[in-house]
């Protein structure tokens, strides 16, 4: 047996100037910022339209970017018949719609994590529905609801509940069999255990659910409020674009879409909070 | 004083997909107060299982499991359970929520559960990380919390199922003496899973040897009994070679 070597490293040179603490560029460092990147984008998006507006010269195919936007801050602020009146139109089929639909898929997921029968017939029905647009359906609703805010509830609703519940459904079944056995050692049960362990430990899927039950409805919404428009002569952000096509007022056309990327942007904006604040926090999401 | 812990003659069964498995036959043995009761045996010998039934997840078909003379028919939190998976705390609350949670459900009333809380926390050494999130914590870290969240509800017995066995020899190693300061501390009462002798040895007052096909009980060796832990490790070594030996006379 040797004796076990014992040494001390005496006198290490400390580093004077250490290299990894230099400064970034000021213009790199902004560079990094996703938001600058997405501004530049936006930017060059605008500035090919405006080129290619100039280039044609035909206001009436392809409008001017500065005519376009105060076409938008004109409808924004006319005293009456302004943009917000019709976005408040949107907004509120939608969130009727939205509620239904997510409140179904909610029964229908509890229905299929707890029996055999609830689960295939959601997968069944799901898989079944899942290529149809909603809009598709429009005929039906048309023939059982008429021309009325009941059709765009029941299309709206539609297109929440399938995205919704299949998402839900995914959620609660890929939570760990230990975090269920954990909740169960504290002594939940039933509905306890759904609330205080699957629902949040299913809250990514739920939420990744809610976002893709959101947009297809304001989608669908969209494509019906131009056909239910058309007939009532009323509607939403989607009848305001169809009309003013009607009028030519064709800045007012471009003004009326853009309105309608920016909710759904803001509605991404939404969401988007809510996972930092949530699941991103959690570390449950990256 | 009759024994905290009684197992009597249980035979636990659990199903597969296309089979009933007898995964223990015929169990018996008890558990006092304070002490640290090992279970140990190879993978697939039932140890789970039957820290599982203890647990209230499995009922036996025949034979009886009892707390404090109350028959056990569900999970509860006076059985709280520590178990092999690193991701066994909610990861929705920190450190500190996660090990108020059970006791808040319990109806333990908030001030002392407060107190409970921060008492365990610092006892495994985490008061600096009260007020992360899981998912911010190492391996080790967060074994620590669910060691605390179950002493913190004052379990009537601990159940522990191969805590240790997903971590790294080092972080094991420091674990394994600071759950034998902890219960010492304490006094509670722990049944501990595990497929390693010498971690039984140094943990257990009392060790259960199991074998499989169907799990039963080879041996029950009262730790204090042994001169030294080397002797008990080799007795329990002899306990699982003679098994392996009366199996391949059957086979032959």
């Amino acid at each position: 047996m040797s004796e076990p070597v014992h040494f001390v490293i005496e006198d290490v040179p400390t580093p004077k100037d250490l290299s990894t603490v230099r400064a970034i560029p000021p213009l790199l460092r902004l560079w990094r910022l996703a938001a600058v990147r997405r501004a530049v984008v936006v930017l060059a998006v605008l500035l090919i339209w405006e080129v290619a507006a100039r280039w044609t010269d035909k206001p009436l195919l392809l409008p001017s970017v500065l005519d376009t936007l105060a076409a938008l801050e004109a409808a924004l602020t006319a005293p009456d018949d302004n943009l917000w009146g019709y976005i408040a139109e949107s907004l509120k089929a939608l969130s009727a719609g939205f509620a239904i639909g997510t409140a179904l898929a909610g029964l229908l997921t509890i229905f299929a994590v707890n029996t055999r029968i609830g689960e295939d017939f959601l997968s069944t029905i799901t898989s079944a529905f899942a290529p149809l647009p909603a809009i598709a359906i429009f005929p039906l609703a048309l023939m059982w609801l008429g021309i009325s805010n009941a059709s765009i509830v029941f299309i709206t609703t539609w297109a929440t509940v399938f995205p919704v519940a299949i998402a839900m459904f995914q959620g609660f079944r890929g939570v760990s069999e230990t975090l269920r056995a954990v909740g169960r050692n504290f002594g939940l049960r039933g509905l306890g255990h759904t609330a205080r362990i699957l629902i949040p430990a299913a809250l990514p899927s739920i939420m990744t659910g809610l976002r893709n039950g959101l947009s297809n409805a304001f989608r669908a919404l969209i494509a019906l409020e131009m056909v239910i428009g058309a007939a009532a002569g009323s509607g939403g952000l989607g009848w305001f674009v169809l009309a003013q096509k009607q009028n030519l007022e064709i800045p007012s056309v471009f003004a009326g879409i853009i309105a309608i990327m920016g909710i759904g942007l803001a509605f991404e904006g939404v969401f988007a909070l809510i996972e930092r604040r949530t699941v991103r926090r959690w570390g449950m999401l990256r | 004083m009759s024994a905290l812990l009684k197992v009597e003659a249980a035979t636990i069964q659990y199903e597969t997909a296309d089979a009933v498995i007898v995964a223990v036959w015929r169990v018996s043995f008890e558990v006092e107060r304070g002490e640290r009761l090992m279970i140990l045996g190879r993978s697939g010998c039932g140890k789970s299982t039957l820290l599982k039934a203890i647990g209230g997840y499995l009922i036996p078909v025949e034979g009886s499991i009892a707390l404090d003379g109350a028959a056990v028919t569900r999970p509860g939190p006076d059985r709280m359970i520590v178990w092999q998976d690193t991701d066994q705390l909610l990861p929705w609350k920190t450190v500190r929520q996660n090990v108020l949670y059970p006791m808040q459900l319990s109806g333990v009333p908030r001030a002392e559960a407060q107190a409970r809380a921060d008492q365990f926390i610092a006892m495994v050494g985490l008061a600096r990380a009260a007020e992360q999130y899981p998912h911010q914590l190492s391996g080790g870290m967060k074994m620590r919390v669910a060691v605390a969240r179950g002493l913190a509800m004052r379990p009537a017995v601990l159940l522990m199922d191969e805590p240790f066995a997903a971590l790294d020899a080092l972080t094991r190693e420091n674990m394994q003496h600071e759950l034998l300061r902890l219960q010492q501390e304490t006094g509670s009462t722990i049944v501990f899973v595990t497929h390693d002798v010498h971690e039984a040895a140094l943990l257990g007052t009392r060790v259960i040897v199991l074998s499989p096909f169907p799990g039963q009980i080879k041996a029950n060796l009262d730790v204090a009994r042994f001169a030294s832990r080397e002797e008990l490790v080799r007795t329990v070594d002899a306990v699982v070679h003679d098994d392996d030996d009366d199996k391949k006379d059957a086979a032959a």
